[in-house]
């Protein structure tokens, strides 16, 4: 068995010298997720790294279930928030501002981190003074086994190996900044994202016009345990649409982000309008064409504009897997557009996102209470 | 006017200004606590004295009378021998009335 001293030295001489202070700070946001947070929390605690090195804040989204007992267990600081659900940029930046670490480790409370996946996204944090900021990538397979839950893993999984190792990819479900970079970013923006969506890509936008780098891992993977159904992939997706089209503005942040999923799922739909428009306008020229052919035209043509993804799917899972997942990914495609079309309509009546009236009257005065009143970045 | 009201809601006991912040001290079997860790690691917080100390104790503690000395209400969690470092974390964590919970080994590393 390797001594502690030995098993360091594997993971980096760099790391072993840091081994006397505290260098990395891990904030894990929680909200009622009693049922992966165990199993979370003992994957970072199996990071090979010295135990003095990092500490582990756990930042409790006023959870209803016993996640707070779970995190006592395993944590060095746990943060107890009350009332209603401030979200996870909330809780990430309460956790950030106790957090003593000069490197700061976001792992999402369903991800499962590897014991090399903390320690080599420091190292080249540290090795590399150009970057401010890595994230890991999705494992390709989901720590669910279900259907739906694999099609959507995948399809995140998509987007971040294309278009990887550039743009605003900070990934909250394992990534590591700068303590100094995340601060002068401005931290997460716990003033308009008050559900979990798209906080973290538009900090990675921002920490990218800041001038910090940001860079994303696709050899470094971590697994997700969150069981996904179609209510959910589509409450999802609807919801980031939204969010994409109202608050962060579609076309700015594909040319930042284009590995953001939305994108991988949007992008293929323009394409596919413009081949359906084009047969539509060839078909009146043909004398009563059959109603099964025009359907057979449109699937035809949302087939083509997506064959990446569906090729992506046949060479990790098989040709039955990309098969199967054909029906779903146009449903899925069809709430994405949807969604963009509510989003763009809400920003044009009623603007921006922003907090309740009382929230923004006590921002207003400077209210100083716990927990603390949402700032904006 | 607003913000008159908003003082008026604190007076009557409702929200707090600041967090309320507790240190669980976890002291597993027949090991005897380390008082000046446990007061480094207050006097590092700028209101130690109203920070609630507790310690958490697998079995009859010994030599805790120094600690005691040092922190004011102290409160002790005692818990029967045997019970593990993890289980006295999940115990204490329960008694604690902090909104941010430090937990801390009792014992030199």
């Amino acid at each position: 068995m390797a001594t502690e001293e030995s098993k360091y030295t594997q993971s980096g001489g760099l790391l072993q010298t840091l081994s006397e202070r505290v260098l990395l700070s891990v904030v894990v946001s929680t909200r009622n997720s009693e049922s992966t947070l165990r199993q979370v929390l003992t994957a970072i605690r199996g990071s090979e790294l010295p135990r003095k090195s990092y500490e582990i804040i756990v930042v409790d989204d006023a959870s209803a279930d016993g996640s707070v007992a779970i995190a006592a267990r395993f944590a060095d600081t746990v943060v107890k928030l009350t009332g209603h659900q401030a979200g996870p940029a909330y809780a990430r930046n309460r956790g950030v501002e106790l957090a003593r670490g000069e490197v700061i480790a976001f792992v999402d409370s369903e991800v499962v981190v590897r014991p090399d996946t903390i320690p080599r996204l420091m190292r080249t944090l540290l090795e590399r003074p150009e970057v401010d900021a890595v994230s890991a990538t999705h494992e390709e397979s989901s720590g669910s086994p279900n259907f739906v839950s694999q099609y959507w893993n995948l399809l995140l999984s998509f987007g971040e190996h294309r278009h990887s190792g550039r743009g605003a990819q900070f990934a909250a479900g394992c990534g590591v900044v700068l303590r100094a970079a995340f601060l002068s970013a401005g931290m997460y923006d716990e003033w308009r994202f008050d559900t979990p969506s798209m906080e973290s890509v538009e900090l990675g936008e921002r920490l990218l016009g800041a001038g910090r780098g940001v860079i994303l891992c696709p050899e470094l993977k971590v697994s997700h345990l969150k069981k996904w159904d179609f209510a959910s992939v589509c409450h999802e997706v609807w919801h980031r649409g939204r969010v994409l089209a109202r608050s962060l503005g579609y076309f700015r942040m594909s040319a930042v982000a284009p590995g953001e999923v939305m994108f991988t799922l949007c992008r293929t739909l323009i394409p596919a309008v413009a081949i359906l428009g084009t047969l539509m306008l060839a078909a009146a020229f043909v004398p009563a064409p059959h109603p099964s052919a025009k359907f057979g035209v449109a699937l035809a043509a949302l087939f083509l504009t997506n064959l990446p993804v569906h090729r992506f799917y046949a060479e990790t899972r098989g040709l039955w897997f990309a098969v199967a997942s054909a029906p779903l990914h146009i449903l899925v495609q069809i709430v994405a557009a949807m969604a963009l079309c509510t989003g763009w309509i809400l920003r044009d009546v009623f603007g921006d996102v922003s907090p309740d009236a009382t929230t923004q009257a006590y921002s207003e005065v400077g209210l100083e209470i716990w927990p603390p009143v949402p700032r904006r970045p | 006017m607003f913000r008159a009201e908003v003082d008026g809601i604190f007076r009557q006991g409702g929200p707090r200004r600041t967090p309320r912040k507790s240190l669980i001290v976890v002291l597993p079997e027949n090991h005897v606590v380390s008082p000046d860790l446990v007061a480094e690691r207050l006097s590092g917080e700028m209101d130690s004295d109203q920070i609630d100390v507790i310690l958490a104790c697998a079995g009859q503690p010994s030599s805790i009378a120094a600690l005691q000395r040092r922190v004011r209400d102290l409160q002790v969690l005692l818990a029967p021998a045997g019970t593990s470092g993890e289980d006295l974390r999940e115990l204490a964590m329960n008694q604690a009335p902090g909104d941010i919970v430090t937990l801390l080994s009792g014992t030199p590393a």
